[in-house]
């Protein structure tokens, strides 16, 4: 446990500055967003105030309609741009968790698989790290979310504005409503769904180290069988089975199926790592 | 210590916040939906469930809430999209409750008509294949359990747009009757505003051979109405072996484009015998009628600038005793404009509103059906300055 906790906090030191940077940006961005839609709504209105000569903003809302935060979730914008970037990174962490160590002439990776212990604890602390960075960055945004509608609260006035629960700016966002999920069923999908991804990915990354070319080619062939395994539910609403079984059946089946998939790739994958790897 | 793990620690921090926020966030992110409540001004809701009123809040001019107002506060539905495997089909998870029912779905289209029978199940479903209308048909007896299932071409019309299923009944056990609606274009666009009207169709089908063995245009040949003329037909309410046909006409005045109006006649329709009999409503206050066939009666509710109309018509000859008529002019209650459903066999719902600024209205009343007395009448309370609640109540909609 301590092995695994001190190569953690070594693997989430090396993510402290693309981190910091990644919350800072995303940070900077989705409040500019939110600072600066306020502000061009306060400008227009006051324009076409000044060109109808109305004098006060519940004048200009009963004629031209109000204004909503709203309005800048249901597009392409800011806020999705900085999503994309974070998720766009973690992802390609996940590979290059392994690569960073592995290529060179002089791998770090030979120092990691001598030290004196379970090389299990090598294999989660890489799983975990990015994951942890990535749950990080969905709390980050969890509370952007709020802070951005304030900000735009405290620009717009009252009397032009109309407020919406930030359930529903959510909602409008089909990113954010994935991210964002709002019930415990979901949110195990999607996160079940993309950490088996993490974890068959990883499975292929250490065929590939173990056995190069022809671990490449058996590893993605793992990865069409998972995948293949994982559309199972798909595949029965597709076909004449489509009814044979509930909604919840379905759901079980699909925890289980990618369950197994992930536990048998954790299981490989650790495998691989303790006894076929070479530097 | 801190300073080796400090970043860990924060990490792990961030992470629980991510995912114990689950816990909390629903409150959260409501937050900012207006409170209503119910508020009893006469009478007492039926005792039981506890009594609810549907509606709609509208936050901005493309984002609306489903909520439910009782006397204890509101309840919003949920507004965010649930994974769900099978998207759309809660109709026929509804009609799938037991694995027979379950396994008769299975290879069948989700959006068929799919019914029970005492003794069959039955489905059908039309849909245009490479420029050809097919029936697909499937039943199931339920003491043999032996299935069967086809496809049909439909018969060939000029002018047909499109075909519907209404409804499947079982004629014996190798012959059922799929009727259809037929949506056509209108014969003359000058007599009529309806850009399609549509024929009620009964196929009656042999099982064994697969085939059509008859094709009955339903109103024409039971009801002797012009098979030209321009008119909507359709089902409207079933039960038994009774189902409520209404059928729809809507004239262009003389020399003119624009609408005489829109009159509808209704008839009622039986499955066993193939009987058709028209519904007098010469008497009724108002042509726009809600139809809802309750025992050997059919109930009709309309409303007419504000004040809601009850009949009862009577279903056949016989010499039966009818619910009396009743109105209720909800102007009474300050309303300007209200409507009405059923709540149940023993109850109509009354939903009531005054849109103007200064004094906006939100409420609602049951009516016990067969005396017409108001049991119950709530109006609905907000919470904030005169100007917030009128605010709020003018965004709410009940239904």
């Amino acid at each position: 446990m301590t092995t695994y906790w001190k190569l953690l906090s070594f693997e989430l030191r090396r993510l402290l500055l693309p981190f910091c940077i990644l919350v800072v940006f995303t940070t900077v961005i989705q409040l500019y967003n939110a600072y600066s839609k306020a502000h061009k709504a306060v400008d227009y209105a006051n324009k076409i105030m000044k060109k109808e000569r109305l004098t006060t903003m519940e004048q200009y809302a009963n004629a031209h309609g109000y204004f909503s935060y709203s309005d800048s979730f249901n597009q392409l914008n800011w806020i999705i741009f900085s999503i994309f970037i974070c998720a766009a990174f973690v992802g390609f962490y996940f590979v290059m968790i392994w690569y960073r160590d592995t290529l060179g002439r002089h791998p770090f990776m030979t120092r990691l698989l001598m030290l004196p212990s379970s090389r299990n604890n090598l294999y989660w602390a890489k799983l975990t790290a990015p994951l942890l960075i990535m749950f990080s960055l969905l709390a980050l945004q969890q509370i952007l979310v709020p802070i951005g509608d304030s900000i735009y609260s405290s620009i717009v006035p009252s009397e032009a504005r109309q407020d919406v629960p930030l359930e529903f700016l959510i909602g409008l966002n089909p990113v954010l409503n994935i991210l964002l999920s709002n019930s415990y069923i979901d949110f195990l999908f999607y996160y079940g769904t993309g950490i088996t991804a993490v974890i068959v990915l990883f499975t292929v990354i250490l065929l590939e180290r173990s056995y190069r070319l022809y671990g490449l080619l058996a590893g993605l062939a793992y990865a069409a069988a998972a995948i293949l395994l994982i559309a199972i539910p798909l595949f029965l609403l597709q076909s004449d089975l489509r009814y044979s079984l509930t909604e919840i059946q379905l759901t079980i089946m699909y925890f289980v199926i990618i369950a197994l998939i992930s536990g048998v790739s954790a299981w490989f994958g650790q495998h691989l790592l303790a006894k076929k790897i070479s530097i | 210590m801190f300073r080796k793990y400090g970043f860990t620690y924060a990490v792990l921090a961030f992470t629980i916040v991510a995912v114990g926020m689950y816990a909390v966030i629903t409150g959260w992110k409501t937050n900012g939906s207006p409170e209503f409540r119910l508020v009893t001004v006469e009478g007492q809701a039926p005792e039981g469930k506890p009594f609810t009123v549907e509606g709609s809040y509208k936050y901005t001019r493309s984002i609306s809430a489903q909520l439910n107002i009782g006397e204890q506060g509101v309840t919003y539905e949920p507004t965010r999209f649930h994974f769900q495997w099978f998207d759309f089909d809660t109709g026929n998870n509804e009609f799938g409750n037991t694995s027979e029912k379950r396994r008769f779905m299975s290879g069948k289209k989700s959006y068929g008509l799919f019914v029970e029978e005492s003794s069959m199940l039955g489905y059908a479903n039309s849909e245009l294949i490479d420029g050809r209308w097919e029936l697909d048909v499937a039943a199931l007896d339920k003491e043999s359990k032996k299935t069967t299932q086809f496809t049909l071409q439909l018969p060939k019309h000029d002018r047909v747009d499109y075909w519907f299923t209404s409804a499947i009944r079982q004629i014996d056990k190798s012959n059922i009757s799929v009727y259809l609606g037929r949506n056509e274009e209108p014969h003359s666009l000058k007599t009529t505003n309806y850009s399609q009207v549509s024929r009620l169709i009964r196929l009656d089908i042999d099982l064994e051979s697969q085939s059509i063995t008859n094709e009955i245009n339903v109103l024409t040949e039971l009801a002797g109405l012009d098979p030209n003329a321009d008119y909507r037909a359709n089902f409207i309410s079933f039960k038994d072996n009774i189902g409520l046909i209404a059928v729809s006409t809507s004239n262009k005045s003389n020399n003119s484009d624009s609408a005489a109006g829109e009159t509808s006649e209704y008839y009622v329709f039986d499955f066993e015998d193939y009987s058709l009999r028209k519904l007098d409503i010469h008497d009724a206050p108002s042509d726009s009628y809600s139809m809802k066939i309750v025992d050997h009666w059919v109930d009709g509710l309309s409303e007419n600038e504000g004040v809601i109309y009850y009949k009862a018509f009577k279903l056949n000859d016989e010499n039966q005793e009818l619910p009396a008529s009743w109105k209720v002019d909800t102007h009474a209650w300050g309303a300007n404009s209200a409507y009405a459903n059923y709540y149940d066999d023993q109850y109509v719902r009354i939903t009531y509103q005054n849109e103007k600024p200064s004094a906006s209205l939100r409420g609602v009343a049951l009516v016990d059906i067969k005396t017409g007395e108001v049991i119950y009448r709530g109006e609905v309370e907000t919470d904030g300055t005169a100007e917030e609640q009128i605010h709020k109540i003018n965004n709410l909609s009940l239904f």
